[in-house]
């Protein structure tokens, strides 16, 4: 019954102390949380009494991923933000796990279902880095999507509110692009 | 990366397939053909490519195509994988730290399908762990015909720690009581059963959280059956149908229909909690709707509603307009047989008057208890006068402890105070009930006193959100300022110390109860609180007792008793002492006294309560166990039939209690050598274990134990077949290096050896004594089993020396074992005649 945010805390602390495994624990127990609540500040408008527990998501965020306060515009720029960093870290982390492992695949793995990431089973990571840098060369704004569905979870109508775009145009990216990336992937070797 | 550092391999060609797709996307659907034919300009290989992706993308122009996070494309890699004596089917919810999913029976015809419970995937660390194998151990204790059964437990094949509850089919109690066209009395009767199931919940300290119709399903033959009991707390269930997406990072589910007015602000759900949800639940089964029409989806202006609006007037309720779909004030009142005046005269008055009560917006406000709000019903059914109002006590306690909660988020010595005041103030109020009401309702209520104290300190536990405080560091820094704190209020520090070490001594922490408990019989003038002193001592003698400090166990316990028999109102504190004093006499040696203090015990408490509860059914079948070490066999017979019937009566037969008994009953008759009815016995308990819970280690269990009677009756051919089933089922579910698979083995060498089969036999002793030595060496009758079995297996041989060499050994450790060992020494002896005979 120890309280979730005690916990938080102390892995907060032990891992500005330089304790690396603390991320991982760190960002299953608040990530799904904090996505939720930035995602349903975005759904409710700018004025919704929400305003401090987005505040407190961001700066969470910013603690968890070593970024320098103030860097974050809105909670738009919040989420597509944490969308990168969160791409970033697990592909990083997938390639530390398989370091070393000759012809291993860097594979969607516990971490990113902890994580509750609608990323299917058994996604390459590494491949899916590279198909979503070249989805990003044809059209940067379905490659945002995607990373905004799968690496923040959000849903079509959050990912077009995230974007600015209408919900009709970040369903037709969505279509596209998730046929494309799986076609894409199936045919790796 | 950027697309100016890609890759050299890029599919150009790949890349003119995602363009083409996307741009037809924007065309109208009976254009996009022909709009991908101009694309495409001749390139089969590409249009083919394009259409294929097409074909894929119809949710592309579905409006409604929103389908979240937990789209069907994420699959889920445990569906199809084998747990226990199950195979993975379905995901049927997932949340927070934990999964749920149905299981159905891996290889045999037998229907049954179970909802197994796992932690999710990578969240598989020690706390978690903890709390997970926390929350199996309460599911496991809940034993209620109206509650989903615990099945089984185990750990998977990834190292994930599991359980299974009965998966139960029925339909939600409210549409049950509409399709039968219940009138309005017969659907609260059937709501009593509800909550007698959730108040006996709260008696094992689980609260539900999460009560809605979805969850209080009805079976064909009208028993209710409750879900989720105890998983709403650790699993969200975002995946539930009824349930939309957990909000404000809350890790239980909230169904805005049913969710008390506390639960949107995010403050603990409690024992008001779950009142208020059976109170909107019953709301709703007498008049067809909502007490507060909430608007789905919408969780801002559903918690606005909930918190600000009154329920609409019970009486009126039936008439009012529904949602679409919803059946129209006529096909209500059809439903339950009656018309909108006869629907008015009754609902009026006292049943809205309790509805009100059950849903009131202040938690302090409501019934107390699920019990209160049912005795309420049961008058109101009866026509009997009800107590709508006479519940002050509850209302100044919570009242104190909302004032107080305002403080906690200062400051680590506010938290300490209103933990502590809180436990003060109970305990006053206790103090003062017991003082006024007579000794026979005082089992009942001390009892019921102990489990609210125990859920408040539940919800002051989940205040850390306001101070960041551990509350077992609260109760801990508390324990250790306690006696600074209250120097001056010696009474006040001295109860609170008692219900901290109550406190302790519920949640298992003898560490943290032992020290508490020194100082307090150490504090200066205790004298003068004699209650505190009795109840300290007592449970420090149950400490005593299980560290094997029998003396002083005996001591303390006997200055308790001595305090309570003198007082008039103490008898069912001296009742429940029995059954420790019982244990303190056996481990004196005295056991001829135990069986006596048990029979007391149990004369004592039926006259008391004025029937038999389940706590007699369990006395029984204690006394049943001494009587058999003691060589009483009859009356060890007697007895465990008195515990079968108890449980019988309480419609609990097919209980663990009541396999119990009907083991013990086996044992007794085995040892007189009704060998016939031993096996009936056995029998019996290992078809209802099968029944009951399918293949899994208990039924391996008896299964092992009906194997060692056949073979010890001579009819070594029959054991072979359940003693092999108790082996392969103890090999997939638990594990060879478990202490299960070592008795089974055990046994079977043993079954082996009478049946001829003297080398399979003795791969069998020495696979057995092998883990034994190796993991269980501290376990004297496990390893001295082995010994044993390999004992037989030499003598069968003819390695005569080496049998003595094994028979010594076990005979040692056996010794070794004290009083536990005794019986298995006595069943030693044909063995040992047989060996020294060569």
């Amino acid at each position: 019954m120890a309280g979730e945010s005690e916990r938080v805390t102390e892995l907060l602390h032990r891992w500005s102390g330089g304790d690396a495994d603390a991320l991982d624990r760190l960002l299953p127990s608040v990530y799904a949380d904090l996505r939720r609540i930035a995602a349903s500040a975005l759904r409710a408008g700018p004025a919704q009494a929400t305003l401090q527990t987005t505040a407190l998501a961001h700066e969470v965020m910013l603690r968890l991923l070593g970024r320098a306060p103030g860097d974050f515009r809105d909670t738009a720029h919040f989420l597509n933000a944490s969308a990168r960093m969160m791409r970033q870290i697990l592909i990083d982390r997938s390639r530390r796990a398989h370091a070393g492992k000759r012809g291993g695949t860097w594979l969607r793995d516990d971490f990113a279902e902890a994580l509750e990431l609608p990323i299917p089973d058994g996604t390459d990571l590494a491949a899916l880095d590279r198909a979503l840098d070249e989805l990003e060369s044809v059209n940067e704004r379905m490659a945002r999507g995607v990373e905004l569905r799968y690496f923040v979870g959000l849903d079509v109508a959050e990912v077009a509110a995230a974007l600015g775009i209408t919900s009709r145009t970040a369903r037709r990216d969505w279509a596209a692009a998730r046929e494309w990336l799986r076609d894409r992937l199936d045919a790796l070797p | 990366m950027t697309a100016a550092n890609r890759p050299p391999t890029a599919d150009s060609a790949g890349i003119a397939v995602l363009r083409i797709l996307r741009d037809a996307l924007d065309a109208p659907p009976e254009e996009r053909d022909a709009f991908i034919a101009g694309c495409c300009g001749g390139d089969t290989t590409l249009q083919a490519r394009v259409h294929a992706l097409l074909g894929r993308t119809r949710d592309a122009d579905e409006d409604e195509a929103d389908e979240g996070p937990a789209a069907s494309d994420v699959a889920d890699s445990m569906i199809g994988a084998r747990i226990g004596a199950w195979r993975i089917v379905e995901r049927i919810g997932r949340g927070g730290m934990g999964v749920v999913y149905r299981g159905a029976r891996e290889g045999t015809d037998f229907a049954h399908d179970v909802a197994i419970k796992l932690i999710r995937r990578g969240f598989d660390f020690d706390d978690i762990r903890l709390r997970f194998l926390r929350e199996r151990r309460i599911l496991a204790r809940l034993s209620h015909p109206n509650l989903a059964r615990f099945i089984d437990g185990g750990v998977a094949p990834d190292g994930r720690p599991w359980f299974a509850l009965e998966f139960v089919r029925g339909a939600p109690i409210t549409r049950w009581c509409d399709a039968r066209r219940l009138a309005v009395r017969a659907r609260v009767r059937l709501f009593l059963d509800v909550c007698a199931a959730v108040q006996y919940a709260h008696a094992q300290l689980v609260v539900h959280r999460d009560l809605k119709p979805a969850n209080v399903l009805v079976e064909d033959d009208g028993r209710i059956r409750l879900l989720d009991f105890g998983i709403a707390r650790l699993v969200g269930g975002d995946d539930d149908e009824d349930a939309p997406a957990t909000t404000m990072g809350q890790r239980y589910a909230l169904t805005p229909e049913y969710a008390a007015p506390e639960q949107f602000s995010g403050e603990t759900a409690g024992v008001a909690t779950d009142v208020y949800a059976l109170g909107a639940i019953l709301y709703e089964l007498v008049s067809g709707t909502l007490p507060i029409a909430v608007e789905r989806g919408d969780l801002l202006a559903a918690a606005h509603a909930v918190c600000t609006t009154t329920p609409a007037p019970l009486a009126g309720a039936i008439q009012r307009p529904g949602l679409a779909g919803a059946p129209t004030p006529a096909e209500r009142l059809a439903a339950r047989v009656t018309s909108a005046s006869a629907y008015r005269n009754d609902v009026r008055g006292d049943l809205a008057r309790i509805l009100d009560k059950a849903l009131a917006k202040e938690p302090a406000r409501r019934y107390a208890t699920v019990d209160a709000f049912a005795d309420d019903l049961a008058r109101w059914l009866d026509g009997a006068p009800v107590r709508v109002s006479g519940n002050a006590f509850g209302y100044r306690l919570r009242k104190f402890i909302g004032r107080n909660r305002v403080a906690v988020a200062f400051a680590l010595l506010a938290a300490l105070a209103i933990v502590l005041g809180m436990a003060a103030t109970i305990w006053q109020a206790r103090e003062a009930r017991i003082q006024r009401d007579e000794a026979v309702a005082e089992a009942k209520r001390s009892d019921g006193m102990r489990q609210y104290l125990m859920l408040m300190f539940r919800d002051a536990a989940a205040q850390k959100d306001a101070t960041r405080v551990d509350v077992r560091g609260v109760f801990r820094s508390g324990a250790e300022r306690l006696f600074d704190v209250f120097k001056d209020q010696p009474e006040t520090g001295q109860n609170t110390a008692l219900m901290l070490s109550d406190l302790y001594l519920q949640l298992g922490d003898v560490e943290g109860a032992t020290p508490l408990l020194e100082r307090l019989l150490a504090w200066p003038g205790l004298e003068a609180n004699p209650k505190v002193q009795a109840s300290a001592r007592y449970n420090l003698a149950q400490i005593e007792l299980a560290r094997g400090h029998a003396a002083r166990a005996r001591e303390l316990l006997d200055q308790a008793q001595a305090y309570w028999s003198a007082q008039p109102g103490a008898s069912a504190l001296l009742n429940e002492s029995r059954s420790t004093q019982a244990k303190i006499e056996r481990a004196e040696g005295r056991f001829d006294q135990a069986i006596a203090t048990l029979r007391d015990a149990i004369a004592e408490r039926r006259a008391m309560l004025g029937k038999d509860d389940f706590e007699i059914g369990n006395l029984y079948n204690t006394l049943s166990n001494a009587l058999i070490q003691l060589g009483r066999y009859e009356e060890a017979e007697a007895s465990a039939n008195d515990s079968y019937a108890i449980f019988e009566h309480l419609g609990q037969a097919e209980s663990d209690g009541g396999m119990a008994a009907l083991n013990s009953r086996g044992n007794a008759a085995l040892m007189m050598g009704r060998n016939e009815r031993s096996l009936e016995d056995y029998r019996r308990v290992t078809a209802t274990t099968r029944a009951l819970y399918g293949e899994t280690t208990k039924l391996a269990a008896s299964l092992n134990n009906l194997g060692v009677t056949l073979n010890r009756l001579g009819r070594g051919d029959e054991a072979v077949a359940p003693t092999e089933e108790a082996l392969r089922i103890t090999l997939a579910q638990s594990g060879e290096r478990s202490p299960l698979a070592v008795t089974v083995r055990t046994s079977l060498a043993e079954i082996y050896v009478n049946t001829g089969r003297v080398a399979d036999a003795d791969t069998m002793a020495q696979a057995a004594l092998d883990v034994a030595e190796a993991d269980y060496a501290s376990s004297k009758t496990l390893l001295g089993g082995a010994c044993r079995a390999r004992a037989r297996v030499r003598l069968a041989q003819g390695r005569i020396a080496d049998a003595r060499a094994d028979l010594e050994r076990a005979t040692d450790l056996f010794v070794a074992a004290g009083k536990g060992g005794e019986g298995y020494i006595r069943l030693m002896e044909p063995l040992r005649d047989e060996i020294e005979g060569r």
